[in-house]
């Protein structure tokens, strides 16, 4: 992940007919503008195991993570649970927070006021390779 | 205004920021080769732990306390510190970046200093994980005071001294060693005329602090009584020179080894030059012993300082001309622990002026050349291109025993997440 803005490159015409595309030549699209959108509170991330499966992320994916999200009911987090980092859903009622795996081998977790616990980051993107 | 930010306990946050586990926990650092403790943790410094206490004299008391030590991990410090500019310098009208981990903020124009200083301090922390303090002040050395109340007193962790009365009385309780500029030498001779508190040096006159401090401490106490004598650098100063230097994790006892770590700490110096656009004339290069093992062994310091006809960046020149040097003060009966290779005299590489005899297609190649070296260190890793005169051997390379991964900067080293 680069904080540094793209270069732009054009080839070099030697004589003969001008191209006609070099007047609308474009910057080419980078992942990095996609993807990250806020690069100073973006952090990268494997996810290892499988209790968000059904939620589509897979052993070995890597994530994305803005810190500077405040987590909304639904979203995917970050969580540090009792000094341990946890893949989960956020959902927050009136009364208390839980932590919602996607895979029915796994419990939700509550959070209550003793847990030691922080919402580390918001889970924005994930990426997975097929090769 | 100025507004001063600072990381707190800078080195130890980062590490604390992967791994939730040390919130509350002591956190100490170690230099270069594990030597001693350069950062702490507030909980570290609760226990005793002084700055600079040599490591293997501390072994224990880190064990007995449970405290989590770690090598120097300056790649990611280096990102930590990139990402709390960025957000600072997207805040405020302008920033000087004045180190690592501290930023002098331009806060005119800034209407509520004190409720912006603490959303700004939220951010960071939330965006990054960092702590930072915040003094506000109408000057640059009232702002490193203001922020030093910030960090020990007050719990939002901003400070601003903008009234006048008000500073004195902090200045009465503050000590004139903690002053920005004051170090120890002047502190002694501070004592010496019975001065303790910064409040005491602003009575003094202007004439007295000239003669016994220089016109730098002058301006530096007029700041103190309210009247800006330092202005903002806007961003980051050109270096004037650039160090690399190491103590080496094994003693090197031949010249080849030597030859290899001095080269590589030129390549390293030439890449700096590069990456900031400028170009040195001066080559200084130094060779240590150990000064503290001295039976049966020569104590050594050599040094030889090359001056270029013309400015540059070139890494194959300026290695070459290292090599040249290294053999005019190399010693065989030696055996040696340091070495180091400082570049000055750097000017913008626009403005390097060629000699009659330059050959202008030469120096494109060449240029071209270190151009495609750096792009492939940038992308595959720092020294993956090197000269063959770098060589491979590792003999002298950093002990870091402690090293945490490179989470923000190496893909194989991202952190892993269970879920």
């Amino acid at each position: 992940m680069q904080l540094k803005s793209p270069k732009l490159y054009l080839p070099k015409i030697m004589a003969g007919f001008p191209s006609p595309a070099e007047d609308f030549t474009e910057l080419s699209i980078s992942l990095d503008q996609v993807l990250v959108k806020n690069p100073p509170a973006t952090f990268m991330a494997y996810a290892e195991g499988d209790s968000m499966i059904d939620m589509g992320i897979h052993h070995g994916d890597i994530i994305i993570v803005d810190r500077s999200l405040t987590p909304c009911n639904g979203d995917i987090i970050v969580a540090a649970l009792e000094g341990e980092f946890l893949i989960k859903q956020f959902s927050k009622t009136k009364t208390h927070i839980k932590l919602i795996p996607h895979n029915s081998k796994y419990p939700i977790i509550y959070i209550n006021e003793d847990t030691d616990f922080q919402v580390w980051g918001v889970v924005v993107h994930s990426i997975r390779s097929y090769r | 205004m100025i507004a001063l930010a600072d990381c707190n306990n800078f080195y130890a946050s980062c590490e604390r920021v992967f791994r939730p586990k040390l919130n509350g926990k002591p956190v100490v650092v170690l230099s270069n080769n594990d030597g001693c403790v350069i950062a702490r943790s507030n909980e570290a410094k609760a226990l005793g732990i002084k700055m600079g206490e040599p490591a293997f004299k501390s072994r224990d008391i880190f064990k007995r306390n449970g405290i989590h030590v770690f090598s120097t991990n300056f790649a990611l410090y280096g990102d930590f510190s990139n990402r709390v500019m960025s957000i600072l310098s997207d805040s405020v009208p302008s920033i000087e970046i004045y180190s690592i981990d501290e930023a002098f903020m331009n806060f005119r124009g800034i209407p509520k200093k004190e409720e912006f200083g603490i959303e700004l301090r939220e951010k960071v922390l939330q965006w990054t994980g960092i702590p930072i303090s915040i003094g506000i002040a109408p000057t640059k050395t009232l702002s490193k005071v203001a922020n030093s109340i910030a960090k020990k007193q007050r719990k939002n962790g901003v400070c601003v001294l903008m009234d006048e009365n008000e500073a004195l009385e902090y200045l009465k309780l503050f000590p004139v060693a903690n002053l920005w500029g004051v170090g120890r030498r002047f502190s002694q001779m501070l004592q010496n005329n019975s001065i303790q508190n910064a409040y005491e040096l602003t009575q003094k006159s202007d004439h007295w602090l000239q003669k016994h401090m220089s016109i730098v401490g002058l301006k530096m106490v007029k700041e103190l009584r309210g009247e800006p004598c330092f202005d903002m650098v806007n961003g980051w100063r050109r270096k004037k020179s650039i160090l690399t230097s190491r103590t080496f994790g094994h003693e090197i006892d031949n010249f080849k080894g030597l030859a290899q770590a001095l080269s590589t700490y030129a390549s390293m110096c030439a890449a700096k030059l590069r990456k900031e656009g400028s170009c040195a004339k001066t080559i200084h290069i130094m060779i240590f012993t150990n000064p503290f093992k001295q039976n049966y062994r020569m104590n050594y310091k050599g040094s030889k300082t090359i001056i270029l006809d013309t400015p540059t960046n070139d890494g194959l020149e300026i290695v070459s001309r290292c090599i040249d040097a290294l053999r005019s003060i190399y010693r065989r009966d030696c055996i040696y622990k340091r070495a180091g290779v400082i570049v000055s005299d750097i000017v913008p590489q626009s403005q390097v002026q060629l000699t009659f005899f330059h050959k202008h297609a030469n120096i494109e190649k060449r240029q071209n050349l270190m151009t495609a070296v750096d792009k492939l260190n940038d992308g595959y890793g720092r020294m993956k291109v090197r000269f063959a005169i770098n060589g491979f051997e590792k003999k002298w390379h950093l002990r870091q025993e402690k090293l945490s991964p490179c989470y923000t900067t190496r893909i194989s080293d991202l952190l892993r997440i269970k879920c």
